[in-house]
């Protein structure tokens, strides 16, 4: 398996110029602005450092490197530049271990649920249980992408984004292959559910898990806030596709003849060992459970993700080396360096400049705050991965609270639309780039982007509509938890 | 994003165990019925390891027990098989439990021979046919945790999987493997015709036989549901049958149990003597065709 596409010359050559020409920028500027190479000064900083975390969102965005890699060479660079504006003051380099030890929480969560859902995954649990809900469709089309959705948002919920994806994506390709049914319906219905099953709980996605964390917010009180909305723009989802894929949704061929074949469809067939089955379908659930109460045990939901992840590998007999080589490492890599990255941005002074310019384009009001804040993730999280759309405005949100604004209301902006923004393209969410992907080479399909956009831009803008007015609810009449 | 090629395997693993459940075969585990357990011993140093194991069997089946001398080595081999097979007959034996040296009980010649009377026996008898190796700590333990070689070929996997149930019934453990071995994987080949037969790696491989197995795998769990055993089941990439067999075999004492039959692409009989030549713990080789 190639993990790491390897850039070609001319990209390497391009990539090895901006590297080098930010790097004489640097110099210049901090040459100009310093006597005898004393740190320059703070626009500079910004400038420089500016100029950096966008030259790896654009290598990021533009796919002109691995994101971990864009991200390594992001935090690399920062961290030099910061060094050479003397930055990190009395701590020194220090500084950047500290940085790194402030998103240790985020790094916890995702590396025990990596290893937890991994072993899950694999157990045949959720294959079984999924081919048990499509027998009871009697592969009647509409009816059974219904059921996709609905298993969809529930894997998601459970899983996280990736691998509930992977599964209902696989499940259905296989399933329409079987019946004879156009796939299309059923795989944008499952790209776009994907990311509302994401912002139901804590930790049923990345960046849901990165901005939760990061702000402490409560488990318990995602089911207040968030997964109302989740579950009704999923519904969404539903009614679009339902509507713009009617022809293919059409109930066409011998419904006996189908019916017939849905049941003798076995599930027991993916069971491959029973004792894994039960205990990580047990694990699976305490976790939850973990999480639930993680907060009145006094305990960060880091230590309930590694128990579980600990729990899953001692009990389920799952052969461990296989399944911590299946921690999505090049996430890992780019959470470190993307953090590192912001952390020396941050230090600038940048990011509370672009957070004063926020509240000032909003005149300090915290409700146009929210919406101004819900509309540029929207926006850009369909451009660009929602991961470092989240990741960057995360400090800018905290710059807001140290300026006094209550930020509690944009946080759940942020998980709602940064969640959510994701389903305009098909490369703004891992789960709209598995589902074109495994369509792709699965069945020789493509969804192109005008194809997306359709599907994915109408529901958007209806999700967005809705996510906004339910958001602006939230705020109007106070309900959102205490911070 | 670059997401697809990290997804690829996922994605091939998790197709291959969707297309096992959507395309049953139909596979029949009929419980071997196994009225008498016929131990041929020659009086060599394992006649005492053969007898523990046939009345291990013997005890585990529900079945009687017959004993007989079997002519020394000296004597033809196939009129000694001839005169196993007349006792077979005669008392209406199931099962036939012999034995093939393993290891420091025989010279290094020998080690790469079963003995003449075990291969015509596995040529000439219809009959599954335990073969005894290595000394034996608890003979019963070992017959109840057989590991099952899963043939490639729905068509031969049924047999041998009902004498693994049958062995583990009530508290036993199969563990099924499943290895791409190259005579498989031409096989595929043969399947996918010669484009695609062309892209064939090593994920699709492992998917085609998670897929071929569904069947099986989806049968001997509703079977250990009514009978108490467990089951297991793995694909084994990147090794050769027999040293996947070995392996597993190496760290627990388990009975192999392999199919053999006149068939293209499967486990044919010189696949079957090899892994009982490389087994340590004893062998039931059971004719599926």
């Amino acid at each position: 398996m190639r993990t790491f596409p390897l850039p070609g010359n001319s990209r390497t050559g391009r990539l090895l110029g901006l590297a080098l020409g930010l790097w004489v920028v640097l110099a210049a500027v901090a040459r100009a602005e310093g006597a005898g190479g004393s740190p320059g000064g703070p626009m500079a900083s910004m400038i420089v450092l500016g100029a950096i975390m966008l030259a790896t969102y654009i290598a990021i965005a533009f796919e002109l490197l691995h994101k971990a890699l864009a991200a390594m060479c992001g935090a690399v660079l920062a961290v030099i530049a910061a060094m050479a504006f003397g930055l990190f003051g009395a701590g020194g380099y220090e500084t950047v271990h500290e940085i790194i030890g402030h998103d240790l929480g985020v790094l916890g969560v995702i590396l025990g649920t990596s290893i937890l859902v991994e072993i899950a995954g694999h157990s045949g649990l959720f294959h079984f249980i999924s081919v048990n809900i499509v027998k009871r469709t009697q592969g009647e089309p509409k009816r059974l992408f219904l059921y996709m959705i609905v298993l969809t948002v529930l894997f998601c919920t459970l899983l996280t984004i990736a691998p509930g994806t992977l599964i209902m994506v696989t499940l259905a390709l296989a399933v329409t292959k079987e019946l004879k049914l156009d796939p299309k319906p059923y795989i944008m219905g499952i790209a776009l559910a994907a990311n509302s099953g994401a912002l139901v709980t804590f930790a049923s996605g990345i960046c849901t898990m990165m901005v939760g964390a990061k702000a402490g917010l409560h488990y318990m009180d995602f089911f207040r806030v968030t997964t109302p909305i989740a579950l009704l723009s999923a519904v969404v989802v539903w009614a679009v596709v339902r509507r713009l894929y009617r022809d293919e949704l059409r109930d066409r061929g011998d419904p006996v003849e189908r019916a017939k074949r849905v049941q003798s469809f076995d599930p027991w067939a993916l069971v491959h060992d029973r004792r894994i089955f039960w205990r990580s379908a047990i694990i699976l659930l305490a976790t939850v459970a973990g999480f639930a109460t993680a907060q009145a045990m006094g305990v960060g939901l880091d230590l309930i993700a590694m128990a579980g992840g600990a729990a899953a590998l001692l009990l389920s007999g799952f052969d461990t080396e296989t399944a911590i080589r299946k921690v999505k490492w090049p996430l890992i890599v780019f959470f470190v360096g993307l953090f590192t990255l912001i952390g020396c941005v941050q230090a600038t002074g940048l990011l509370a400049k672009l957070a004063g310019g926020i509240e000032a384009l909003s005149g300090g009001n915290p409700l146009a705050t929210t919406m101004i804040l819900g509309v540029f993730v929207l926006v850009l999280s369909g451009i660009v991965d929602n991961i470092p759309v989240a990741a960057t405005l995360i400090p800018i949100v905290v710059a807001m609270g140290q300026n006094g604004m209550d930020v509690t209301p944009l946080w759940w902006t942020l998980v709602v639309c940064a969640n959510l923004g994701g389903n305009s393209t098909p490369v703004g969410s891992v789960a709209a780039v598995i589902a074109v992907h495994a369509l792709e080479k699965e069945r020789n399909i493509r969804i192109g982007w005008g194809e997306y956009l359709k599907a994915g831009g109408l529901t958007l803008a209806i999700q967005g509509v809705l996510a906004l007015t339910y958001l602006w609810a939230f705020f109007e009449f106070d309900l959102f938890p205490e911070g | 994003m670059k997401h697809d090629d990290e997804n690829t395997q996922d994605i091939s693993e998790s197709m291959g165990l969707f297309e096992a459940a959507l395309r049953p075969d139909e596979i029949t585990l009929e419980s071997p019925r196994i009225e008498t357990v016929l131990v041929a011993v020659d009086g060599s140093n394992q006649t005492a390891t053969t007898e523990a194991l046939g009345r291990a069997a013997a005890d585990i089946l529900e079945a009687r027990i017959v004993s007989m001398d079997a002519p020394p080595q000296d004597q033809d081999a196939r009129e000694t098989v001839q005169g196993i097979l007349a006792e077979a007959d005669r008392h209406g034996a199931g099962l036939l439990v012999v034995d093939a040296p393993f290891g420091e009980d025989i010279g290094a010649l020998e080690m790469q021979s079963l003995g003449s009377v075990v291969d015509i026996l596995l040529e000439e008898s219809s009959l599954p046919l335990l073969i005894a190796r290595h000394e034996l700590g608890d003979a019963k333990a070992t017959l109840r945790n057989p590991v099952l070689v899963v043939d490639w070929s729905p068509r031969l996997q049924g047999p041998p999987a009902a004498m693994a149930a049958a062995l583990a019934h009530a508290g036993g453990e199969v563990l099924m493997i499943a290895v791409p071995e190259p005579v498989v994987l031409e096989g595929i080949r043969r399947l996918l015709g010669d484009e695609e037969g062309k892209r064939l790696t090593d994920e699709l491989v492992s998917r085609a036989e998670v897929r071929l197995s569904g069947s099986l795998v989806a049968a001997m769990n509703k079977l250990a549901d009514q009978e108490g055993f467990r089951v297991r089941f793995q694909v084994r990439s990147g090794s050769s049958l027999v040293n996947a067999v070995t392996d597993e075999m190496g760290t627990t004492e388990r009975v192999l149990i392999v199919g053999h039959g006149d068939h293209d692409g499967g486990h044919g009989l010189q696949h079957v003597r090899e892994l009982i030549l490389a087994s340590r713990g004893p062998v039931l080789a059971v004719k599926a065709s």
